[in-house]
């Protein structure tokens, strides 16, 4: 059997795989029919690409790449660096609000622990 | 109640003096930082920063204001809460001090003599063989730093021991949640010319696992370098 069979036969379990625990998340609510839609979807181009890589062709021919794993590298580098801005800032973004609420809590609240002092 | 004041200071000023305390997992060493800041100042607000051990129950035996936070947010987030807390009260002064007993709360009359002519009062440990190692070397690694990209020469960065008038406060107010404060606090100082003084204190070395560490200190540097570049 050929190397690409094995790599092919790997993307395959991957996608499934990733189908699973994406649907998983779905029946537990945790997301929602358009998300679901959208990484089902994700998954089944990879597959695609795996099982028929020829397909990409028509994008790395005018790019220049001399082989396909070429481009998955380099693609899969932008896409990585992409979802850790993404992440990145979607953390930040959560750090500042929780910081708010809890700070703000820790004030509105006060005013319980000094009349606790008074009644002693 | 006899409270120590600097020559010169009237009651009133202490009157709108806070001295505000984070705490987290302070429990065995809370209430005797209390007590003694008590002997200096009355308005006292511990921040207990969620500690997992019983602060909140000890501090609240004592007193004293107690603010809460939920969850562990940081030594920043803490300060701030208490800051924007006593500038609520309108507070004239503030001074912040550690939970951990580092810190000696004899010395707030000579921050608010400092207070008279500086908007904020920095303090400096001095740096002898008390000092652990790695504090040492890390502390002048940050001053140098913030010396060469920022142009303020500051004897130790580090020091949580602070004093500053509220007008100061609103004018420095940080973002940063954790030990960066410090930094920026200084940073911010530069940044809007105020005045500043530094007093040199004594200091206690307790729990070597506890404050800043070397991670903390990659982390402080890392954040200098990127405030300057962006």
């Amino acid at each position: 059997m050929s190397t690409t069979f094995w790599i092919q036969f790997l993307g395959v379990i991957f996608g499934i795989a990733m189908m699973y625990f994406t649907f998983v998340k779905y029946k537990r609510k945790e997301l929602k029919s358009h998300e679901l839609m959208m990484w089902f979807l994700g998954w089944i181009l990879l597959m695609l690409v795996a099982i028929i890589p020829s397909s990409l062709d028509l994008i790395i021919a005018p790019l220049h790449f001399y082989r396909r794993l070429d481009f998955f590298v380099v693609f899969g580098f932008f896409i990585l660096l992409g979802m850790g801005f993404y992440n990145y800032s979607v953390t930040k973004k959560m750090e500042r609000k929780l910081e708010v609420l809890v700070r703000r809590r820790a004030i509105e609240e006060n005013p319980q622990v000094e009349q606790k002092h008074e009644k002693r | 109640m006899f409270i120590y004041l600097p020559d010169g200071f009237e009651a009133i000023t202490m009157d709108q003096t806070y001295v505000i305390v984070p705490a987290y997992n302070e429990a065995a060493r809370i209430k005797d930082v209390i007590g003694e800041i008590r002997k200096y100042c009355k308005n006292i607000i511990v921040v207990d920063d969620g500690s997992k051990d019983d602060t909140v129950k000890v501090a609240s035996r004592e007193n004293v204001t107690v603010l809460r936070h939920e969850i562990n947010m940081g030594k920043g987030a803490a300060l701030k809460t208490g800051c924007d807390y006593a500038c609520s009260k309108d507070a004239g002064y503030i001074i912040t001090i550690d939970a951990d007993g580092q810190h000696q709360p004899k010395e707030i009359p000579t921050f608010m003599k400092a207070l008279e002519k500086a908007d904020i009062v920095f303090s400096y440990r001095m740096i002898n063989r008390k000092m652990p190692f790695v504090l040492r070397f890390g502390n002048r690694f940050i001053n140098q730093t913030l010396n060469y990209l920022y142009g303020i020469k500051i004897k130790d960065s580090q020091s949580g021991y602070r004093g500053f008038t509220a007008d100061a406060y609103k004018k420095i107010r940080w973002n940063a949640t954790d030990y960066y404060m410090e930094t920026e606090m200084i940073i911010k100082t530069r940044r809007r010319r105020l005045r500043y003084a530094q007093l040199p204190i004594q200091t206690i070395y307790g729990d070597k696992y506890k404050g800043t560490t070397v991670l903390d200190g990659v982390g402080i540097v890392a954040k200098m370098i990127g405030g300057k570049l962006f």
